[in-house]
């Protein structure tokens, strides 16, 4: 049978755990990738943060739920995805960064993240050896923190099959079948799927997908690297993310996981556009001499391997969720911006109760701010 | 290192022959006789097996038997006492292709040293991360066809080399499994190939103190 309630495209970082959810409703789900296996596409080149500290509303609504699915999943169900709750910390050496920072702060505890503004002594406890000269403090979330991103995908993808979700992989989707303006599932080079339900959830690659019934889906693909290194004696837990612009960069943030190994990431400047992703010679010299200089310690560490994955990029750096308007039963899960890890699983919720039309008052507020129909006009500021 | 001086003519005095520690020079003398040169080829083991009068087999570069010669005399220089030049007579069509001798007749298929039993499951695979035959098996049964999903789970091949010692014993595995080679994914190899330090991308250099 190729029937289905809902069908999926794309088995990455939202596709998922949105299965999962529907899954976990009953919803007959198949998922369709073009990978071999789930997360293949830019899950895996997530560094695994994941963080309630955003200044938009929606994304501290989401990211919550994110985390708190996150950090139960072992005692739950059992498989160890590298949890750790390490908070997130920017440190802060220049004044007009305090001043944003701290600015953001009212709305971030309204709507129940945990964080503060806090002195140079506790930055300092909290990056053991981080360059002290010029620092004026940080904020810091005690309740943010990381997980593996290949684990994470691995176990929900686990779950979603035992809960009856099908996934088909190595499958091309040609094109979204619509009739007299409906949605009746999607057609690979070989096979038809039926369904009512069309959630888009290909990532970088929406644009092309959703081409096929002449929608235009405004994400441009921009490109970011990162590297991991050998394993140590961990030495410090949160994220550290340092928000100075300098030639080349805007900001870069790395954090120490589970095994000791300290991953990273850089947001070069100008966005390199493209669904390039080979790695390059210019890497790992920026990233490096930026933090040597945060922390002169880590002069030591080894790099294991570089990366560069792709982040899908909205106009003012928020998700594009919503129902299509003109094509009825296409979903849009798209433009993640590079947080689809950490949005995933709590979006993958409110997709599944919108499908099921029992969303929430919060529900509401989010899917206001990631309306693909919205303005565009205010752009997140810590995106 | 020794060289070789081109200015002046070879006179044969074989420290060439005798000097390579890959034993990789011989030596082809066609002043005595034109048609039928001596031969001098390196020879260091089992030096007790090769006599004088006793034919040997003499090989090519690629191992093949050229033909059996009888060894007409073995010289030993001074200087080099541990390596014998062992001295032939070969026509001189054969004379250049000849690189060595085989004195042992061969004792070993390369089949009969790979182990034919399925490795056993506590082998283990991955020696960076340290994961057995047993936990990939499991992967594979449970459906598991592309390594960068084998990868992500069991953290074969994530270590510090690359996987440049595990990949063909994965393969091995899927093969033994009875799994299509054509269903299965090869993983993605990413730089460095080599752990590199933070500093030295930071342009520090060694044992400079950064403050």
């Amino acid at each position: 049978m190729n029937s289905y309630d809902v069908i999926i495209v794309g088995a990455g970082s939202v596709g998922v755990p949105t299965a999962l959810a529907l899954g976990e409703k009953g919803v007959s789900t198949l998922v369709v990738d073009k990978k071999p296996s789930p997360g293949q596409g830019e899950n895996k080149h997530a560094i695994g943060g994941i963080r309630a500290t955003h200044s938009d509303p929606a994304k501290i609504i989401t990211c919550l739920r994110s985390l708190e699915s996150f950090s139960t999943w072992a005692e739950r169900f059992g498989d160890q995805i590298e949890w750790v709750k390490g908070g997130y910390t920017f440190p802060v050496y220049r004044d007009a960064d305090a001043v944003l920072l701290k600015g953001m702060l009212p709305t971030q505890k309204e709507y129940g993240l945990n964080i503060d503004f806090v002195g140079p002594k506790t930055i300092q406890t909290i990056i053991p050896g981080v360059n002290p000269e010029g620092l004026i403090g940080g904020t810091f979330s005690p309740d943010d923190g990381s997980a593996s991103p290949l684990l994470a995908i691995s176990a929900f993808y686990r779950k979603s099959l035992e809960l009856g979700v099908q996934f088909r992989f190595k499958e091309q989707i040609r094109e979204i079948r619509v009739k007299n303006g409906r949605v009746q599932g999607v057609a690979t080079d070989s096979v038809n799927y039926e369904a009512p339900v069309v959630v888009d959830a290909a990532g970088a690659y929406s644009t092309d997908l959703c081409q096929t019934v002449d929608v235009n889906i405004p994400v441009v693909p921009e490109s970011h690297e990162a590297g991991i290194t050998e394993p140590v004696e961990p030495f410090f837990t949160s994220m550290v993310v340092d928000i100075r612009p300098m030639p080349g960069s805007k900001n870069y943030y790395f954090y120490q996981n589970q095994l000791g190994q300290v991953i990273f990431c850089l947001t070069p400047e100008p966005p390199i556009v493209g669904t390039d992703t080979r790695e390059t010679s210019v890497f790992l010299p920026q990233i490096s001499a930026r933090m040597v200089e945060l922390i002169p310690r880590l002069r030591n560490l080894r790099v294991r391997r570089v990366w560069r994955g792709l982040y899908p990029m909205s106009a003012d750096g928020s998700p594009l969720v919503g129902w299509n308007r003109e094509v009825s039963g296409l979903l849009h899960a798209a433009g993640m911006c590079g947080q689809g890890f950490m949005l995933g699983p709590g979006l993958g919720e409110v997709i599944a109760r919108m499908i099921r039309q029992e969303t929430t008052e919060k529900d509401q507020i989010v899917l206001e701010a990631f309306s693909p129909y919205r303005e565009f006009a205010v752009e997140e500021a810590l995106k | 290192m020794p060289y070789r001086d081109t200015s002046q003519e070879c006179t044969g005095c074989l420290n060439c022959v005798a000097i390579c520690p890959g034993l990789a020079t011989t030596l082809v003398d066609y002043r005595k006789n034109k048609d039928l040169p001596t031969v001098t080829l390196p020879y260091e083991l089992w030096r007790e097996s090769v006599e004088v009068g006793q034919p040997v087999p003499v090989t090519d570069k690629d191992g093949a038997i050229l033909g059996h010669f009888p060894v007409q005399k073995i010289r030993v220089k001074k200087k080099y006492p541990k390596t014998l030049l062992v001295q032939i007579q070969m026509n001189k069509k054969f004379a250049k292709k000849a690189v060595g001798i085989r004195v042992l007749e061969p004792q070993i298929e390369p089949s009969t040293i790979y182990e034919k039993e399925p490795l056993p499951d506590e082998a283990v695979i991955c020696r960076c991360e340290r994961v057995t035959a047993g936990e990939i098996r499991t992967a594979l049964r449970n459906g598991v066809r592309d390594m960068n999903h084998l990868k992500a789970i069991t953290r074969s091949g994530m270590g510090s080399c690359g996987s440049k010692t595990c990949r063909p014993m994965i393969w091995r595995i899927f093969q033994e499994e009875g799994i299509d080679p054509g269903q299965v994914t090869d993983r993605v190899d990413r730089p460095l190939f080599v752990e590199v330090p933070l500093g030295y991308f930071a342009g520090i250099k060694e044992g400079e103190r950064h403050e």
